[in-house]
């Protein structure tokens, strides 16, 4: 029992440390309070650390919190802030993928697959992201505006996406059966090894080459797309899709980062702050979603999303003189 | 024992199977561990750079103070005012790898090169056991990769 009241403290704790730095940092932002140029940085390792024992507990991905609300809450361009976000989501990813693949519920050859347009589509999606801030005046207002209707489109998806368990696949198309997408895992919860394939690839390479574009010019990991292309249009089991997706998140965003890299649009002491909160947060985060996983997370969660997005919406049409 | 009850006795081993015993294919094993190498390589550069940073051992490029002064700009506008440079590619980080937060950005480079060093792994692999989509995967991949970091050098 002591435990117990112990996860939900330490999920409590976590919230509030959440609000307590959005708050502040919104209030530098918006009233120029002055703040001591050290909380920046700090307050970024503390927010995403946060986020990182949040997000597994909501069961969404950190960056698709962190871009908007950083966006939204922070006074840095959003340039800088998708650099972080990208990274951040790789780092997640490539530390994730590797027990997947041993235990067999990431599938390599999916993920390759997916990746094979996803990641052409995430650099073309970057180079344009980072062109529109450059070519016009007032190119990080469309990119705001973009990204608060993005975000209530990803709001949209996880309210109203449904997942199937186990999806029920009869016959594989012919690009499937061509690169053999099939697969087994131990599936703890039957007691036995669940073997599966996949279906309906050109449809779901389409969607991924849209994925990937997003993911490239708005700075996120995209696992909130992914998983639903390949649970519920692919028909591989929800476990296989959540893990596989991590593997297209890592393959996806790297070449990305590099394009971010490569224009000066990734620093450091934004950054490192960011990843390193997320790091070690994730891995409280994962430990404490065995224990318990309390709706109301995924609700805060959501909410937050929500109002980042609005912020986003105003912030970029404020920008753009149309209120 | 009849042939139903093998069948029966097979399932039931099956069923008991734990998860160690699930035959994970050896490409998935060895990209999996690239990939590990790499990340933990990148993430004692990024945790380096952080003592670094923090134990004032080196100096950054950027100050915080100057960050916040021009964090709003654009990152072709922040350079330029900031250090009269246009940045196009990498030679920005390792011409100033004397500071603490260019140290930092090796670990991004890392990061980068840890898909592409497993998937070069996965073609050798591929080539040597004669499967061909996993082959193709595996060369596309690097390719595309490979674009994604050339892409200031070859598209202007």
């Amino acid at each position: 029992m002591a435990g117990e009241k112990g996860v939900y403290g330490l999920i409590a704790i976590s919230l509030a440390m959440m609000f307590i730095v959005i708050i502040i940092a919104a209030l530098g932002t918006f009233f120029h309070y002055p703040l001591p140029i050290d909380f920046w940085p700090i307050s970024l390792f503390f927010l995403t650390f946060a986020i990182g024992i949040l997000a597994p507990v909501a069961g969404v991905g950190g960056g698709v919190i962190f871009v908007p609300v950083v966006s939204a809450f922070y006074p840095f361009s959003i340039t800088f802030v998708r650099g972080a976000g990208l990274v951040m989501a790789q780092v997640n990813a490539l530390v994730s993928s590797p027990k997947f693949l041993r235990t067999g519920l990431a599938s390599l050859r999916i993920g390759l697959l997916a990746a094979t347009v996803a990641a052409g589509a995430s650099i073309a999606g970057a180079m344009i992201g980072i062109w529109v801030v450059k070519a016009f005046p007032q190119g990080k207002y469309y990119i705001y505006t973009a990204l608060g209707g993005l975000l209530f489109f990803i709001f949209l998806i996880m309210m109203v996406s449904k997942r199937v368990e186990f999806p029920e696949v009869k016959e594989m198309d012919p690009i499937a059966r061509f690169f053999n997408l099939t697969g087994a895992y131990y599936e703890p919860a039957l007691g036995r090894v669940v073997e599966y394939k996949v279906t309906r690839t050109p449809l779901a390479l389409l969607a991924f080459a849209g994925v990937g574009f997003i993911a490239g010019m708005f700075g996120l990991g995209a696992g909130w797309a992914n998983v639903p292309v390949l649970n519920l249009v692919m028909g591989a089991p929800i476990k296989v899709s959540t893990s596989t997706s991590m593997l297209i998140i890592a393959l996806t965003t790297t070449p990305a980062a590099c394009v971010y890299l490569a224009e000066g649009a990734i620093l450091p002491l934004i950054m490192i702050p960011a990843v390193a909160g997320m790091f070690f947060g994730s891995r409280l985060g994962a430990w404490l979603t065995v224990k318990a996983r309390p709706k109301v997370v995924r609700y805060i969660f959501l909410a937050i999303m929500l109002f980042a997005a609005i912020m986003d919406i105003y912030k970029g049409l404020h920008g753009l003189h149309m209120i | 024992m009849s042939s139903i009850e093998v069948k029966i006795e097979e399932k039931k081993i099956e069923e008991k199977k734990p998860p160690e015993a699930i035959e994970v294919p050896k490409e998935y094993r060895v990209y999996a561990r690239v990939i590990e190498i790499m990340t933990g390589i990148a993430v004692a550069i990024m945790v380096l750079s952080l003592i670094l940073y923090g134990s004032h051992a080196l100096p950054p490029y950027v100050t915080l103070a100057e960050i916040v002064k021009y964090w709003k700009l654009a990152s072709t506008k922040f350079w330029m005012i900031l250090k009269g440079i246009r940045i196009h590619g990498y030679d920005w980080i390792f011409a100033h790898l004397a500071h603490a937060d260019m140290v930092g950005m090796i670990s991004v480079l890392f990061l980068a090169t840890a898909c592409f060093v497993g998937n070069v792994g996965l073609a050798i692999y591929a080539a040597m056991r004669r499967d061909v989509p996993l082959l193709m995967f595996a060369v596309i991949e690097c390719i595309i990769l490979l674009i994604g970091y050339l892409k200031p050098y070859i598209i202007l």
